[in-house]
């Protein structure tokens, strides 16, 4: 029996600011197995970067985990001390790939500085030794190995991207999370990272965690989909299951919102806006926008119920 | 390294406009003054002349006498109209060829009586007094600046930004009146006037010389040295330190900085090379703008001080009406001023490879 | 309308919750009081009279670099106060040589033997001889002059002075007609001393011209500092104190001369009954503190000041014995205010006895002034070129920005301090030369501001309807600026401050003005900080920094509310 790679249970992170309680990350469960992609979609402000940063234990100020537990291969990470995280789970376990064509590069530093960074920390590696190894990713990436003597500005986005999908990979981590990597990009650049990615993931099988608010992106890359909104996760399953048979009110106004280029549906979109994190609507946070909103929906708290094997629903349509 | 040569010679290029345009106004200034001035230096130079051609016995006619003075009048440019005469000024402060430029007044530490020697002996005193302050100020500013930043909100903070506020609006030559009041009038443990570290130099010289001499002469200088220091740090130190600390908490909410804690980077390691290094850039403007606003002040403080520099002999010179000397000074002052400037731009490009022309950059 | 009173309503919201700003602005409510209330909390004409006039200075007899008078609060010795006293005993009697009664008066004082060997002639042999004594004399009247003025000294530090203002005159100065003066000065413990030697410290009979110095002696008379003019009547010339001549006496500038001209007969004649009380003789050179000698008690110590104060009551006593010639005006001595000096004030005086409260108190105002205009009008000229050169862009916009860098590499002091020269210390060239410097710091960041908004899409549609570029500039891009543009010009008050107290400090300021900048431009030449007068430095300097920061207070909370940024 396979133990899953990343298992998260009722992760809690809020943000205590001086207007509250900022519930980011409401109660959120899921497991990751190796070599899976799980995909979190949802809108902007619904936590999903929050999740990200939990996970790596780096919550901004005035930010952290309130509870539950985030167990990676058997070790569960909300315990360990920051000298461990730092030395033993960041970037070697668990790395992370940024939005490239912002500002995730240093600008000051070379391309190949920053990439030779966590190797000289992590694995104590020479600037020479590090440089065999740099190559070799950049190359993996489709990147020429003349980059590394650049400066960040001086490359495209997508350039860029690469450079931030070879840095995430230079450790051979168990899981990569994925936050937002190809947004800044335009359509053609992002055809081509969402093709590496695919390429990482027959390459390397790691485990990886895409978040996007991109459907489209999601339906491309992932094994199983998690809806997240306003900080809880709403509706996850496979991606056939959660896109082929969407059961959560939200998924199915997310999923009818998107252009098609052949159909002749018209394209609805959700009417209303997601709610404030600092006093959310009692009972399902949803139900000020669901058209099919109930008495229940106002009082009581929908669980996550399986609808199908492997695919559950957090709403009161569902029993 | 293409990018930094092309921004080293464009930033010169720059400064010599500048300096060329600096030069032409205080030449244009003081043409003027300095005419009543040399005319009078003139007919010094003509009467000595005169008189050492006599002493050898030579009589002159009424013809060679008139050469004699038209030599002279020429050799300082007196012959030439204004606007020529401008140029030639001009052409002078350019070529720091002050040896022209007599010095009326008495200037302590100068070691003859041309305008050079007096800039010679006053410049060297500013830098080592300013120079001095300002890398403490930048020490202690980096430190305060990176403490107060990661905590940004916490009392160290607020006490940090209040004497940044404070400080501000402090005439740092006040603040001098009030240290001599304090240290020299009430505790008796500073010198009133540092002029007088010459009379020490001078009893100094007259008991060991050459290699002991400058040995003996630091605590000399210490001594008199120390209360202006530590005046111009008392007023500056806050600034910086407030400055460097909104620059780091602005590099702090960069990306790059999570990426570097993401990649499982020491804290220090993050502070001091990505955030330090991100942040040093802006600092150097900073410190290029409070130079430039230091150098004003410096006159003042100095004169307060009685500190044998440049922002005195510039006072001295103004109030003895030393043309000559005034013209030196202002000029030396915008050229170093200049230099600097310049200087910091080259190394900003040295820090921030953004900034350096000539290399490709941007999206594709 | 209604917008812009929300917009205020928000604006004194979002203040409340920057406390340094609301501080900054109540600050700058409580400066623009202290200013506009300048005339009643404070003296104008001292302002208007401060430099050039000696004279009104001269009649407000203030002590000389005297700390405030609130120094006694914090000092365990207590400073003597300056105040005035009054004259306790005014005496004018006048003997008239034309009448026979008087002059036979005069007799029984000069000479008891023969006033009475005159009283037993008969009438007419009397006469006569009354009438030849008559002619010897060179005088008519005879007038003799007494006024004391009381001092209770009761505190630690003797005064620094004792100043006697009066009007004196006419007295005339004839060879052979010696006039007579005594001024005493008699201590609490008995002690007697003549200020003017020759006289005697006790004077048993006013009309007797012995117990009397001869007032006609130039070296008495220059070092009393009474005025004297030469007057030619006739063919011969004579000197005379005229009607109505000022004479201001001062004590202790008094007993300075005397001690100073080492002349061992003077000093001992006048400081002779203290010294031999003590058994002490002053040294030629030493230095004598005139004031802390003669008011401290006749012990050991006293010659170097470290005996103890004497305390008690003493008294000044002038004492005229003026011949008055035929055809001459009787003399008048009248003393119109008679003043201990010592510590005075809220402020203190400097070095030229001039109250410092209003001085200070009127540099708010041009403070104020100076900081707020020069910053308004620079903020104001630098926008509008950053505005003008952003927006138009092209060549036009290189050259603007090539020349805003030409200008703002210029060192601004030193420059400043040139073009004040040559142009003249006015404060409004020196407002000019602070605008001309001033607006040049903000043009960069507004420019830049307008390149970013440029490529605004609204822009483009709003040229795209065919708003014109005055139009567009004025709707779209101007609100945006005006944020950061009023936080800016809060910011550069300080600046514009300092820059002027620099100038003023300098000597470059308007000479006719008093500012903070010039009171320390006083004090640095007045030497302040050679002899410890903190009051002279510490108040114009506070002023500077409080003005300052208070608008760097309010410039910060502008920029905290008005410019929403990502600071945590």
């Amino acid at each position: 029996m396979n133990v899953p790679l990343l298992e998260v249970r009722n992760l809690k992170t809020y943000y205590y600011t001086l207007r509250g309680v900022v519930k980011a990350v409401d109660n959120v469960s899921f497991t990751l197995e190796r070599g899976e992609t799980l995909g979190i979609a949802g809108e902007s402000g619904c936590g999903k970067s929050t999740l990200a940063w939990a996970l790596l234990g780096l919550v901004p100020p005035p930010g952290r985990i309130a509870g539950g537990s985030i167990v990676l291969d058997g070790q569960d990470l909300t315990k360990l001390s920051e000298h461990d995280l730092r030395s033993k789970v960041r970037w070697k376990k668990v790395s992370m790939i940024f939005q490239g064509a912002m500002n995730a590069l240093t600008p000051v530093f070379t391309i190949e500085d920053q990439l030779a960074e966590p190797l000289m920390i992590h694995k104590g590696m020479h600037k020479d030794e590090a440089r065999e190894r740099i190559a070799e990713m950049l190359k993996a990436v489709g990147l020429d190995e003349t980059i590394m003597k650049r400066y960040p500005h001086e490359l495209s986005g997508g350039q860029k991207q690469r450079v931030i999908i070879a840095m995430a990979l230079l450790l051979n981590p168990d899981l990569v999370i994925a936050d937002e990597p190809t947004t800044a990009l335009d359509v053609i650049v992002q055809a081509q990272i969402m093709n590496l990615f695919k390429e990482i993931k027959r390459r390397y099988n790691i485990g990886m965690i895409f978040i996007t608010h991109d459907l489209s992106l999601i339906a491309e890359i992932a094994d199983k989909v998690a809806i997240m909104y306003a900080g809880k996760i709403v509706e996850i399953g496979s991606s056939d299951q959660v896109f082929g048979n969407p059961r959560h009110p939200y998924t199915q106004g997310l999923l009818r919102s998107i252009p098609r280029i052949r159909s002749k549906e018209k394209i609805t979109w959700i009417p209303g806006v997601p709610p404030d994190l600092v006093r959310p609507p009692p009972g399902c946070r949803f139900f000020p926008r669901c058209k099919y909103v109930k008495e229940q929906c106002r009082r009581e708290e929908p669980e996550l119920k399986e609808v199908e094997p492997g695919h559950f629903v957090a709403c009161h349509l569902y029993g | 390294m293409a990018g930094l040569g092309v921004t080293a010679v464009k930033a010169i290029a720059n400064a010599l406009i500048v300096l060329i345009v600096a030069a032409l106004i205080i030449s244009t200034v003081f043409v003027e003054q300095s005419e009543q001035e040399l005319k009078g230096y003139a007919l010094e130079l003509f009467q000595a002349r005169v008189r050492a051609l006599q002493m050898k016995g030579i009589k002159l006619t009424e013809a060679q006498l008139q050469q004699i003075n038209m030599t002279i009048w020429r050799d300082l440019g007196l012959l030439e109209p204004v606007p020529v005469r401008i140029l030639r000024f001009t052409l002078w402060s350019i070529t720091f060829n002050f040896g022209m430029f007599p010095a009326k007044a008495h200037y302590a530490g100068a070691l003859g009586n041309t305008a050079k020697d007096v800039i010679l002996a006053a410049l060297p005193n500013t830098i080592m007094l300013f120079t001095t302050a300002t890398l403490i100020c930048i020490l202690i500013g980096i430190f305060l600046g990176l403490q107060t930043a990661r905590k940004a909100g916490g009392l160290a903070d607020r006490i940090i930004s209040t004497i940044a506020m404070i400080s501000a609006s402090l005439p740092m030559w006040w603040v001098g009146m009030l240290m001599l009041l304090i240290f020299a009038f009430d505790l008796g443990i500073a010198p009133f006037a540092c002029i007088d570290v010459y009379s020490d130099l001078a009893q100094l010289s007259r008991h060991v010389s050459g290699f002991l001499y400058w040995i003996y002469s630091i605590p000399i200088w210490l001594k008199y040295m120390w209360l202006p220091l530590l005046t111009i740090v008392i007023v500056s130190f806050g600034g910086w330190a407030y400055t460097i600390r909104n620059v780091v908490i602005s590099v702090m909410t960069e990306d790059f900085v999570h990426v570097a804690r993401a990649k499982g980077l020491p804290e220090r390691t993050v502070l001091y090379k990505h955030v330090l290094r991100s942040a040093s850039p802006p600092i150097v403007t900073m410190s290029a703008l409070s130079i430039v606003g230091s150098l004003g002040g410096a006159i003042i403080t100095e004169t307060v001080f009685s500190w044998p520099g440049m922002g005195r002999t510039f006072w001295v010179a103004l109030q003895n009406g030393d043309t000559g000397v005034l013209i030196a000074a202002t000029y030396v002052t915008v050229f170093l001023f200049v230099v600097i400037i310049v200087l910091l731009d080259f190394i900003y490009a040295l820090l921030d490879p953004r900034v350096r022309t000539g290399m490709a950059g941007g999206a594709r | 309308m209604s917008t812009y009173v929300e917009r205020i309503r928000w604006f004194l919201g979002e203040l409340k919750r920057v406390k340094s700003g609301l501080f900054g602005f109540i600050l700058l409510f409580i400066l623009v009081g202290v200013a506009l209330a300048f005339p009643l909390i404070a003296n104008q004409q001292d302002v208007m009279y401060w430099s050039g006039h000696a004279e009104y200075w001269q009649k407000k007899m203030l002590p000389v670099l005297a700390p405030p008078a609130w120094i006694n609060l914090f000092s365990p010795q207590k400073y003597a106060v300056t105040h005035v006293i009054p004259v306790t005993k005014s005496n004018y009697t006048i003997l008239n040589m034309s009448n026979d009664k008087d002059l036979i008066k005069y007799l029984e004082l000069m000479n008891p033997d023969v006033a009475k060997a005159l009283k037993q002639l008969p009438a007419s042999q009397r006469k006569a001889l009354l009438n030849n004594l008559r002619k010897g004399l060179h005088f008519k009247y005879l007038i003799y002059i007494e006024k004391d003025m009381v001092y209770d000294f009761r505190a630690d530090i003797p005064p620094s002075d004792i100043e006697v203002l009066a009007k004196i005159g006419p007295i005339v100065m004839r060879k052979g007609l010696v006039q007579g003066i005594n001024i005493l000065f008699s201590r609490p413990d008995g002690i007697t001393l003549t200020l003017t030697p020759g006289a005697s410290t006790n004077i048993t009979n006013p009309f007797n011209i012995n117990q009397y110095a001869d007032l006609t002696s130039p070296g008495l008379l220059t070092r009393l500092g009474i005025p004297v003019t030469t007057n030619t009547s006739g063919h011969e010339s004579f000197n005379e104190i005229v009607a109505n001549t000022t004479w201001l006496f001062s004590l202790r500038d008094y007993i300075s001369s005397v001690i100073n001209s080492r002349n061992p007969a003077i000093i001992n004649a006048i400081l002779g009954p203290i010294l031999r009380a003590v058994n002490a003789t002053i040294k030629t050179g030493t230095y004598i503190n005139p004031m802390v000698f003669l008011m401290s008690k006749a012990e050991r110590g006293i010659v170097s000041g470290t005996a103890p104060p004497l305390k008690g009551r003493y008294v000044l006593s002038f004492r005229f014995l003026i011949k008055v010639p035929k055809g001459f005006k009787e003399p008048r001595f009248i003393v119109e205010k008679a003043k201990v000096l010592g510590v005075y004030g809220l402020l203190g005086t400097d070095i030229h006895g001039r109250d410092l409260w209003p001085a200070f108190i009127y540099g708010v105002r041009w403070a104020l002034l100076v900081g707020i205009l020069v910053s308004v009008i620079s903020t104001f000229v630098g926008v509008m070129y950053g505005v003008i050169s952003g927006y138009l862009g092209g060549w036009v916009d290189v050259v603007m920005t090539r020349i805003a860098q030409v200008v703002y590499s210029l060192p601004v002091l030193p420059l400043l301090i040139i073009l004040a020269y040559f142009f003249g210390p006015s404060i409004w060239n020196v407002i000019i030369i602070l605008i001309a410097f001033g607006w040049v710091g903000i043009v960069f960041t507004v420019r830049s501001m307008v390149l970013q908004i440029k490529e605004n899409l609204y822009v483009e549609a709003a040229r795209a309807v065919g708003a014109s570029s005055w139009r567009i500039i004025f709707k779209h891009v101007f609100p945006q600026i005006l944020p950061y543009t009023f936080a800016s010009m809060a910011l550069s008050v300080p600046g514009a401050i300092l820059a002027e107290a620099g100038l003023s400090f300098l000597g470059l300021g308007d000479p006719n003005l008093v500012t903070w900048g010039k009171i320390l431009h006083d004090a640095q030449a007045g030497n302040a900080v050679l002899n410890g007068a903190w009051w002279w430095v510490l108040p114009p300097g506070i002023g500077i920094a409080v003005v300052g920061m208070t608008f760097v207070f309010i410039g910060y909370a502008l920029d905290r509310i008005l410019n929403p940024r990502l600071i945590r």
